[in-house]
């Protein structure tokens, strides 16, 4: 195998990982209320993923300084206070780009103060967590839910309300039962057990990669011995 | 009185069962919270949930009562809520870990209390009871409802877990995924009872 293959498919598996395969949503189901209940529409997707954007990353970036400067317990105090409060910011910034979606989204809009993912991940967060890795990780697991979100969004409007980003569109068969949390429940229970298979795919790819690798360093070296 | 009264049962009742947080909304479904270890692991953050969410309410109603027909609600309420459950927060965690002579369950109650507070579930409580103008009876009944309802869910999802890992499911769909399949059938059925637009 030629190395610049292998070092094109490491980055676009670094990539996928981060979006997928490790992605928190996923894996271990956090901030599953709002692709359960909320991903009805992709304007709403739009604004919750910008939301979730500000909140994250604001959050991790304070949590970061509060893991070396305070002590633990007050830590989950500090997150939430400086969660809560990027939240009221980016609602007043959402307000004037979306404000109808806003004002449909109602409570979901102030529940993303305390979504699972900002809390957990600021909570795991040590003395030793180095800034650079833990943001650019903290992106992309953003990015991660936002491609979620858009997806589910995407499909769940286009069936339920015949239209996209608000626009009428002709559709074949509408179901408005879609529009529904129980749908929701059901279309994230799929989404999950699809990406096990992918992990799973994924994982044999990296394996057989490696094997491959070793084959080649082994051949090499009996030839140097010969 | 009676009429009060009357308002926190049918509060209650509706928050337990119609709108339950977790089966009609999706709230509160974070692995930290629905793969509880036990029973007892269940009703201690149940407990936990109820006793923050009960003594806040208080300070919430009482914002709500003070901030009808202001212009600056929609802006103010969030951190005010906020402040009134990090209050009774930090006096659980307080009181909690000094006054408790059994150091087991109050080194548990440390380890749920978080989890148990920082939730959706929690907080959605008291912006429904905002958005739907409720009296001080409501939203106490509405708190108290919630709690109860989401310990439910809690259970509901434990006795479920046991059954689905007896049974034949494919390996795909392990864990997370059947679980999720099986509350959106219990959240169909519940709508299929209910068939109305939830407010939000």
């Amino acid at each position: 195998m030629e190395l610049s293959k292998v070092r094109r498919y490491r980055k676009r598996h670094k990539l996928i990982a981060a979006l997928f395969s490790q992605s928190p949503v996923l894996i271990i189901g956090l901030n599953l209320p709002f692709l359960i209940a909320t991903s009805v529409s992709l304007r709403s997707a739009a604004a919750l993923s910008l939301e979730l954007l500000v909140v994250h990353m604001g959050t991790m970036a304070v949590a970061l300084l509060a893991a070396r400067y305070c002590p633990r317990v007050v830590r989950p105090v500090i997150n939430v206070a400086t969660s809560t409060l990027l939240m009221m910011v980016a609602r007043l910034w959402l307000t004037v780009f979306f404000r109808g979606v806003v004002d449909a989204l109602g409570i979901y809009i102030y529940l993303m103060a305390v979504n699972g993912m900002t809390l957990t991940q600021t909570n795991a967060l040590t003395k030793d967590s180095h800034p650079l890795p833990v943001l650019r990780g903290a992106f992309l697991n953003v990015a991660g839910f936002s491609v979620l979100m858009f997806v589910i969004s995407f499909f769940r409007e286009y069936l339920g309300s015949g239209t996209l980003w608000g626009n009428p569109v002709a559709v074949f068969l509408r179901l408005p039962g879609v529009l529904v949390p129980f749908f929701g429940f059901i279309v994230v229970g799929f989404l999950l057990a699809g990406a096990k298979v992918l992990n799973k795919k994924l994982l044999g790819l990296a394996l057989r990669e490696r094997a491959l690798r070793e084959a080649r360093f082994s051949i090499i070296e009996n030839d140097v011995v010969l | 009185m009676e009429n009060s009264f009357l308002l926190f049962i049918s509060t209650a009742i509706v928050a337990l069962a119609v709108e339950n947080a977790v089966l009609a909304r999706g709230l509160g479904t974070d692995n930290r919270s629905l793969f509880v270890k036990g029973p007892r692991s269940g009703l201690l953050m149940g407990g936990i949930f109820a006793w923050i969410i009960v003594w806040s309410a208080f300070p919430v109603s009482l914002t709500n009562y003070l901030l009808k027909g202001s212009p600056y609600v929609t802006v103010v309420r969030a951190p005010i809520y906020l402040a009134s459950i990090l209050m009774v927060y930090t006096l659980t965690s307080v009181l909690g870990t000094r006054h408790l002579k059994n150091r087991q369950l109050a080194e548990e109650i440390k380890q749920a209390l978080p989890v148990a507070t920082f939730n959706s579930a929690l907080f959605s409580a008291f912006f429904l009871s905002a958005s739907q103008n409720f009296f001080f009876s409501q939203t106490l009944g509405y708190a108290l409802g919630s709690a109860v309802g989401y310990t439910a869910a809690i259970f509901i999802i434990y006795y479920a877990r046991k059954r689905l890992a007896i049974s034949a499911v494919p390996r795909a769909f392990r864990g997370l995924p059947i679980l999720l399949i099986y509350l959106g059938l219990l959240s169909l059925a519940l709508y299929g009872l209910i068939g109305h637009n939830l407010p939000t």
